[in-house]
């Protein structure tokens, strides 16, 4: 085995060892966050916000569906036409509205 | 086992020799591993994030439902979801958007007595006098606001604010643009006296489910003479459901990126089996003349497809992290994070989980493998003449 192979399997190894090393470190930062800040505010404000977007653009669902859960752009200003709305969350995140069941059978 | 070892050795011998092959190879990986990466890791700083806005919020939502939609809802409500069985606390809250100057923001009015002391803020101190207001790290930012500065919003002029705090950049993403008053001074802007955007309820464990049933069938004993509107009941399993849809089932992170990845994977590809293939021919062709045999060489291929990977994987997730952690995702986070521009006002959430980081190993270690093992198996099976030819 020469040099320049033996220095590529070392360089390989604190490589990998560092990824690992690093993952472990962002995976204990978060871990500390539990009891941060972010519960706080959420507990404060009772829980605002879930998609990937800082402000709601258009409408609320994708900021927050609770808010909002019906992406009621559609509706306006042709009702059931073309969406106005972005999807502009799409690349990480989406929320469509769930469907309820709203039909009640009377015997 | 020896010849295992030698093989590898033999393949990273391979790589160092062929200093451009590799070096171009393991940039294109790296090119196409690390937005996979970076969109992962922000997927999941998000969903982190976001789950706590779930846990941490009510246990039901209760709105209006005007015609399909939801709508502003009476605070006579309050007292009657107080007396229900299960119920611990009910509050009113007001959420609205608005724009400040050019910038879109959310208001948020909550009862005063909800804000927590243990709250940090970078400037100033929680909100405390009529009209004082906590405006969130982004709007800020921008808009150079400091403690003590007055304003007032184009929806209601006549509504006179001033900024008490300022909130810390480390509460959520979606504080950034976030205006926090109290729950009067709110209705007095939106000009909704006696009226929520929806009311919180929280419950003792396990009563959520039940109380939302109650209320939706109770509505007509709230409501006798089918007066308002029906309600529109929003429960913690409900809201969950939003969650795991919108990161698990609809996340467009892998319909995007995955075309990126692929459109970049194209000319690693074509390096692997098109790019110095004439050498590798005459390689291959040496070796099978000196005695080796097929399943060798292929093994020693796919060694060399392994190193290659397991350089660029962790060298893509290094970049990705450093990018994120130290430049908080300079011109990358708004590809992701929508409307946050090309700085973010606070740190962009990034979580990096075991599991994609493996996948993305795995997604390296299969476009090597594509691009190269049908070639050398090719050139291996012909006669090793032909191959150095």
């Amino acid at each position: 085995m020469s040099q320049k192979i033996r220095f590529y399997l070392l360089f390989l190894l604190i490589l990998i060892g560092l990824t690992i090393l690093a993952m472990a470190w962002d995976q204990h930062s978060w871990k500390r966050v539990q009891s941060d800040q972010m519960v706080i505010f959420q507990r404060m404000v009772g829980g605002v916000g879930m998609g990937a977007i800082s402000v709601p653009i258009w409408n609320f669902i994708n900021f927050d569906p609770r808010i909002q859960p019906v992406d009621d752009s559609i509706t306006w200003p042709i009702p059931g036409g073309y969406s106005y709305s972005p999807d502009r969350t799409a690349t990480v995140s989406y929320f469509q509205e769930i469907p309820a069941n709203q039909l009640f059978l009377e015997k | 086992m020896n010849k295992h070892l030698n093989l590898l050795f033999t393949a990273v011998g391979n790589i160092i020799r062929n200093k451009i092959r590799s070096i171009v190879l393991i940039l294109c990986l790296i090119a196409v591993l690390f937005p996979f990466v970076t969109a992962l890791s922000i997927s999941e700083g998000i969903k982190f994030q976001s789950l706590i806005s779930v846990e941490e919020g009510a246990d039901v939502y209760v709105t209006m439902d005007y015609f399909g939609s939801n709508a502003p809802i009476s605070l006579d409500y309050l007292d009657l979801f107080r007396k229900m069985e299960g119920v611990t606390e009910v509050f009113p809250r007001i959420i609205g958007r608005t724009y400040f100057s050019n910038r879109l923001a959310t208001i948020v009015g909550i009862l005063p007595e909800n804000l927590p002391k243990s709250i940090l803020l970078a400037q100033g101190t929680l909100f405390r006098e009529k009209g004082d207001v906590m405006v969130g790290k982004g709007l800020a930012k921008e808009f150079r606001l400091q403690p003590g500065v007055r304003f007032s919003l184009s929806t209601n002029t006549s509504k006179l604010f001033r900024v008490a705090g300022i909130f810390d950049s480390n509460a959520t993403i979606w504080s950034a643009n976030l205006i926090l008053m109290s729950f009067e001074d709110a209705s007095e802007f939106f000009k909704m006296k006696g009226k929520a955007t929806d009311i919180l309820i929280y419950t003792r464990p396990g009563y959520a489910p039940l109380l939302a049933k109650e209320v939706r069938e109770k509505m007509e004993t709230f409501n006798p003479d089918q007066a308002d509107p029906p309600l529109r009941v929003q429960d913690k399993v409900l809201v969950k459901r939003y969650f795991e849809r919108g990161f698990n089932y609809k996340a467009g992170v892998f319909t995007a990126l995955y075309t990126v990845a692929f459109a970049l994977a194209i000319p690693a590809l074509l390096i692997v089996s098109g790019f110095g293939q004439t050498e590798r021919r005459k390689e291959i062709g040496v070796m099978k003349a000196t005695g080796w045999q097929t399943q060798e060489v292929m093994e020693m291929a796919a060694l060399e497809n392994f190193v290659i990977s397991l350089t660029s994987a962790p060298m893509a997730i290094l970049l990705a992290m450093v990018w994120l952690k130290w430049f908080n995702g300079a011109f990358i986070a708004q590809f992701f994070i929508a409307e946050i521009g090309l700085m973010a006002p606070f740190p962009v959430p990034s979580r990096f989980l075991p599991l994609p980081c493996l996948f993305a190993f795995l997604f390296a270690i299969v476009l090597t493998m594509v691009g190269s093992l049908y070639s050398t198996w090719k050139t291996a099976t012909v006669p090793p003449v032909e191959a150095m030819r």
